[in-house]
């Protein structure tokens, strides 16, 4: 229950939020009727000509309205067509003021260094959201910047993965898991990949942070339907990370420090080579320090550890190895050693591994890209006296290569094909008995080839028609032709009728049972002559609106047929191979609507999802444990109070269904030796499968940062509240039907939460 | 693939959110949500019977599950000694034998409990003795109708038993033969099943606390496991980690053991491996229609195993007592292992050789103590620093109309390392201290 004055409280600070973002995007609303133009141009460095990144560019008495990018240049929208008067600052450099005729479109400035700190790297060019509006035919794709998942709230550090949770379409069943459902899929339906090499549980500490460090993070896109012909292998969606190549001009030391973990990178040049590197490494220190301030042993931690090396060939073309190691260890003290007795450890074990070369070479017209690369997630839990042992490995060894081409006539053609590997195997043994419990080995092969086309024939259509074959061998023998298309028509030039359709194969999965609500990781298995290869199609249609370039409004409805999903069975037998899981069909509608403020000193979103989703086993027919119906998330950046820049998600989600109880049950130990039942052990009985809703959940974050300049770098310290209304969303209840009257009673998802840290850069 | 209870205990383990999301409750605020009631749940009618073709007669216990509407209380836990939670009373319930069309039995109706008697336990029923008639592979089917007119059905398939083996230190012999002697630290049992018609074995391990003469009591389970194989191993150093969940070890040096191997059909292996899930309600795998619980089939042999361990404390070793009681001579030995190298823990040995018991007397014999032999005995005592403290068992014979009554006199001493020292005698019973008299000890190899 929220106190009547928290809850007036509540209310204010949600419609402030609201009004802000409002507030902000009305005068850009404006300005779109006024005759307005565009400059571009580079910033350099005075003493050397080297390109200055970072320079915030404003119209004199105006708040910033870009910054240079990497190489200096920068593109400055919606100035007066008359002379202009353009402010050039950054930390580090002697500010200028320069005027701009009204004819001139194209400026070079070059500032005087200042023997002060550098300032952080700001990014506010055209945005990629406009330029994919304008230049490419997919629906469905949100890109996120580096920027906006640093200041988006979250719990203890910044995170893609809950940045990805608050677009439109996804869901993500609570507060403990970075895992999310997108447009009535399963979480294992989404494709993760990092610089184009799968990842398959990106996921630490249960799913409480994602294994992206965003630090090191350059781009994120994200597609959640009707994803062109070059993307295989999942049914839902893409979530393309791209890391960072490396300062090209100097190198950055960048790290944090927070509740959670410390973390540090380091990118830049190799000298006099062209060679960029990044290097990343963090770690949670809960463990080394709890026995230190308590009598207790925190026995669980995370890191992980990322590297880009990126070397320039002839031709802008470059060869770039990306690898990424991750590990979530847990040790649990099942059994106290005493003297003459061992203890018994739960060792637990799991993570990520991948590594990867990609060699992109432009030649004329074409840009050829080869990927080579190995991905592995593993885990391993144990007993360490080894009375029980269980262990998952799922590996990709993946060969692709592809080459686009602009042919002429309004064509960029993508011919592409790859050859997936896995290796999946499942296994659990009991090795102190003497008993080799089971052991499940799938090794499905994976080719494919694909043709893409984005054709422009006239101005206001973009059409894009693509196919995609996939043939699955090693046992299950299956072939499928993926034909997809997208296409966008332009009504105006800030307003196009978008729509996408294709059909889509999966060929490995993850049988985690939906009614749990928590999934440490998934556990995989792929497709056999007994497990078949899973299906869906899509049909998505609606609309884009750029208000100027720096406002879109996208809606979108969609419709997506499911065949073959697999679902956990809870009942499977050990000795039956082929029953470990439950096949479903089923079907996903819903409308997304997507309002977002991209560029300016107030950015953010209001993402609104509405979906239903329904899944037939050959017993039930059920909304799946993620079928929420209602999404509404509100993030909006913006300055905030002492100099702040501020950081604030409110997010609504209608009621999520779960399995009621309807009473227990005394499941009885039976004793041989005495044919008696002696002791027992309450259970409870569910239930219709999904047939009861949690009530509706909410939850308001904040977070503030600052900026200072402190030894010769800059530092960022943050403050993040998470649930700031306490609201008790309901993570599981539990029934008692021994007591009269029945009770339930239950826990909830994260209470109020400040977590603090800081950043640092060099 | 070993199974059983271990898969329940290891779904109570803190997972990591879990554990992560009670440090937050505790440091910021309470995340239990307030209990309140709900509406009275769905009355189920819980079938739990488990035919034996080694036994003379069957039962089978019919009981109703919670729905909060009837409080079930705290009823005793054996069934059917005792009656069950909320038992069910006047059900029919019927066993067929599908496959044994000359079955003199029939349709084998089972006894509601009578009204006095061994068998008067509410919610158990009695088959006759001998029925239902139970061949390897015949398919049996159970039918129950409750008095409020559910019916619960169900099948199982008599696994066949052709006898098992066990093997230590490489030698074979016949499961549920004599004593075998192994040393936890050593040695490893292997266990072989030669069946038909079975799905899983049923392997348990209870320890025989106290044997008094041919008595036996205090049964206590210190090993259940299912494996859905022929064979399995026991390592002497295994712990209970697939029952109780402690890790205790499953066996002591200087106890006695009874290692019960069961044939099991699918009906009782899916029973014995499956729970349903505490937040979803499902996972058991129920083989009945109509209600829940169990309709399986088992045979059992048992094998009797004397367990040493190696003697690396001083303390350990062989003992011997010898005294006059009265004009009782008592001449023990006693082969201590201690439970853990430490200054001060529990002990365990094996005890043979004279003892004494106690007379109350019926005239004109006076009271007094009797000579008394012990064998196969092991008893339980405490070590601390070289003091030693061990019950041992004895009676007191009651003056008619008779009867006998157990204790234990406590024989406590301050061990002296090479050289005899004195032990009490303590009646255990006796309200204070009681001292019968006193021993002589020595430690024959330390």
């Amino acid at each position: 229950m929220i106190p009547e004055r928290v809850r007036r409280s509540i209310t204010v600070v949600s419609c402030a939020g609201v009004l802000l973002l409002v507030a902000s995007l009305l005068p850009a609303a404006a300005a779109a009727q006024i005759a307005t133009r565009t400059v571009t141009g580079r910033v350099l460095s005075l003493s050397d000509s080297t390109a200055l990144p970072g320079v915030r560019i404003s119209l004199l008495g105006r708040a910033p309205g870009a910054s240079t990018g990497s190489d200096g240049r920068f593109r400055l929208d919606g100035l007066p067509a008359a002379s202009v008067q353009l402010v050039f600052e950054r930390i580090g450099l002697v500010p200028d003021t320069v005027s701009v005729a009204a004819d001139v479109q194209t400026v070079t400035v070059y500032l005087r260094l200042h023997p002060v700190l550098l300032a952080p790297l700001i990014t506010q060019a055209t945005p990629i959201a406009r330029e994919r509006f304008e230049l490419i035919a997919q629906t469905s794709t949100v890109s996120l910047e580096p920027l906006e998942i640093k200041e988006a709230p979250g719990i203890g550090e910044p995170d893609v993965a809950r940045v990805v949770q608050l677009l439109p379409g996804t869901v993500a069943k609570n507060d403990y898991s970075t895992g999310f459902n997108v447009r009535g899929g399963e979480a294992d339906q989404n494709l993760i990949r990092l610089d184009g090499i799968t990842v398959f549980n990106p996921s630490h500490l249960g799913g409480l942070f994602s294994t992206f460090d965003p630090a090191a993070v350059e781009r994120v896109d994200f597609i959640t339907g009707g994803f062109p012909a070059g993307f295989g292998g999942r049914l839902s969606s893409v979530l393309d990370v791209g890391l960072k190549d490396g300062d090209p001009s100097r190198t950055h030391a960048t790290g944090a420090v927070s509740l959670i973990s410390s973390k540090l990178m380091v990118d830049g040049p190799v000298p006099g080579t062209g060679v960029r590197y990044v290097l990343a490494g963090r770690r949670t220190y809960a463990d080394a320090f709890a026995d230190k301030f308590t009598d207790d042993t925190f026995g669980y931690y995370f890191g992980d550890a990322l590297g880009k090396l990126t070397v320039p060939t002839w031709g802008r073309g470059t060869v770039s190895a990306t690898g990424y190691w991750g590990r979530d260890n847990l040790v649990l003290q099942w059994v106290t050693p005493e003297p003459g007795r061992d203890g018994v450890d739960i060792d637990f074990d799991w993570g990520n591994r991948l590594a990867g070369v990609t060699w992109r070479q432009p030649v004329g017209r074409f840009v050829f890209e080869q990927r080579a690369s190995v991905s592995e997630f593993s885990t391993h839990f144990g007993l360490s006296s080894n009375e029980y042992g269980f262990s998952n490995t799922a590996r990709l060894y993946a060969l692709e290569t592809g080459v686009g081409a602009s042919p002429g006539g309004g064509h960029q053609l993508r011919l592409g094909g790859s050859m997936e590997a896995y290796r999946l195997a499942y296994a659990v043994d009991a090795q102190a008995l003497g008993d080799p419990g089971f052991d499940l080995r799938y090794a499905p092969r994976v080719w494919a080839g694909y043709v893409d086309d984005q054709w422009q024939p006239v101005r206001w259509l973009l059409v894009r028609p693509g196919v995609r074959v996939e043939h699955v061998g090693r046992g299950a023998n299956f072939t499928g032709v993926a034909p997809r298309i997208a296409a966008k028509v332009f009504l105006t030039h800030d307003f196009a009728v978008t729509g996408s359709a294709g059909r889509y194969y999966q060929a490995i999965h993850s049988i985690r049972d939906q009614e749990q609500p928590i999934t440490v990781f998934d556990v995989w298995i792929g497709a056999n002559d007994v497990t078949p290869v899973a299906r869906a199609d899509h049909v998505v249609l609606g609309f884009e609106r750029w208000f100027g370039e720096r406002t879109s409004l996208s809606v979108e409805g969609y419709t997506k047929k499911y065949e073959n999903v697999l679902i956990r069975n809870r009942l499977d037998d050990p000795g039956v191979t082929g029953d470990e899981f439950i096949t479903a069909n089923g079907y996903a509608r819903g409308v997304d609507v997507l309002l977002r403020r991209h560029v300016g000193t107030v950015t953010g979103w209001i993402a609104y999802s509405y979906s239903k989703t329904i899944r037939r086993t050959a017993t039930d027919t059920f909304p799946p444990a993620h079928d929420r119906r209602h999404s509404l998330n509100v993030v909006v950046q913006s300055p905030g109070p002492w100099g702040s820049r501020m950081g604030v998600r409110w997010g609504y989600g209608s009621p999520m269904p779960y399995t009621g109880i309807v009473g227990q049950w005394l499941h009885r130990y039976y004793d041989p030796a005495t044919n008696q039942f002696s002791g027992w052990e309450e259970e409870p009985i569910a239930g219709v499968i999904d047939g009861e809703r949690y009530p509706y959940y909410s939850r308001l974050d904040v977070s503030f940062r600052w900026q200072f300049d402190w030894l010769g770098g800059v530092w960022e310290p943050y403050l993040q509240v998470a649930n700031v209304y306490n609201r008790q969303n309901v993570f599981v209840y539990t029934f008692d039907y021994s007591s009269v009257p029945p009770t339930r009673s239950g826990y909830t998802q994260l209470p109020i939460l400040p977590t603090f840290g800081v950043e640092f850069r060099w | 693939m070993v199974s059983g209870r271990l898969r329940a205990w290891l779904r109570r383990l803190p997972l990591p959110p879990l554990s992560i999301g009670a440090v937050l409750c505790g440091v910021v605020t309470a995340c239990d949500l307030a209990e309140t009631n709900v509406p009275s749940g769905e009355s189920v009618v819980v079938v739990q019977a488990v035919m034996r073709p080694d036994r003379i007669q069957q039962y089978v216990v019919v009981e109703r599950g919670y729905d909060g509407v009837l409080d079930p209380g705290n009823s005793p836990a054996t069934v059917p000694a005792e009656p069950p939670q909320v038992p069910v009373d006047g059900a029919v319930v019927t066993v067929t034998n599908l496959d044994d069309s000359a079955d003199p039995c029939g349709a084998t109706r089972f006894d509601a409990p009578p009204a006095s008697g061994f068998f008067a336990v509410r919610g158990a029923y009695w088959s006759p003795p001998g029925c239902p008639s139970m061949r390897p592979g015949d398919r049996l089917a159970l039918r129950v109708l409750a008095p409020t007119g559910e019916v619960i059905t169900g099948e199982t398939v008599v696994p066949g038993f052709n006898g098992a083996t066990i093997t230590l230190r490489g030698a074979t012999q016949q499961l549920g033969s004599d004593t075998l002697e192994f040393n936890r630290d050593r040695d490893t049992l292997g266990i072989a099943v030669d069946g038909s018609f079975f799905r899983a074995l049923h392997i348990e391990v209870r320890r025989v606390a106290v044997r008094v003469g041919l008595q036996v009591s205090n049964f206590d389970r210190t090993l259940l496991a299912f494996a859905d194989t022929s064979a399995i191993r026991l390592p002497g150093t295994i712990r209970d980690l697939y029952d109780k969940g402690v890790g205790d070890p499953t066996f002591l040096g200087g106890r006695y053991y009874v290692i019960a191997t069961g044939v099991a059909d699918t009906n009782y292996f899916d029973f014995a491996r499956s729970r349903n899930d505490d937040i979803t309600g499902r996972g058991f795998v129920n083989r009945l229609t109509g209600g829940i619980g169990v309709f399986g089939s088992l045979i059992a042999v048992t094998q009797p195993v004397r367990v040493t361990a190696d003697q690396d404390d001083p303390r350990e070793g062989r003992y011997h007592l010898e005294g006059l009681i009265d004009t009782v001579h008592v001449d023990l030995t006693l082969d201590v292992y201690l439970a853990r190298a430490t200054d001060s823990t529990d002990a365990s040995g094996f005890v043979d050789g004279a003892w004494m018991q106690y007379f109350e007397g019926n005239p004109p014999v006076l009271p007094g103590w009797q000579a008394r032999s012990l064998s196969q005995l092991a008893v339980d005592g405490h070590v601390a620093g070289d003091t030693l403290e061990f019950a041992i068992p004895t009676r007191r014979i009651l003056p008619p109309p008779g009867g006998t009554e157990l204790f234990n006199v406590l024989v406590r001493g301050v061990r002296t390392p090479g050289q005899p020292f004195t032990v009490q005698l303590i009646d255990s019973l006796a309200f204070g201290i009681a001292q019968i008299g006193t021993l002589t000890a020595t430690q024959i190899n330390p």
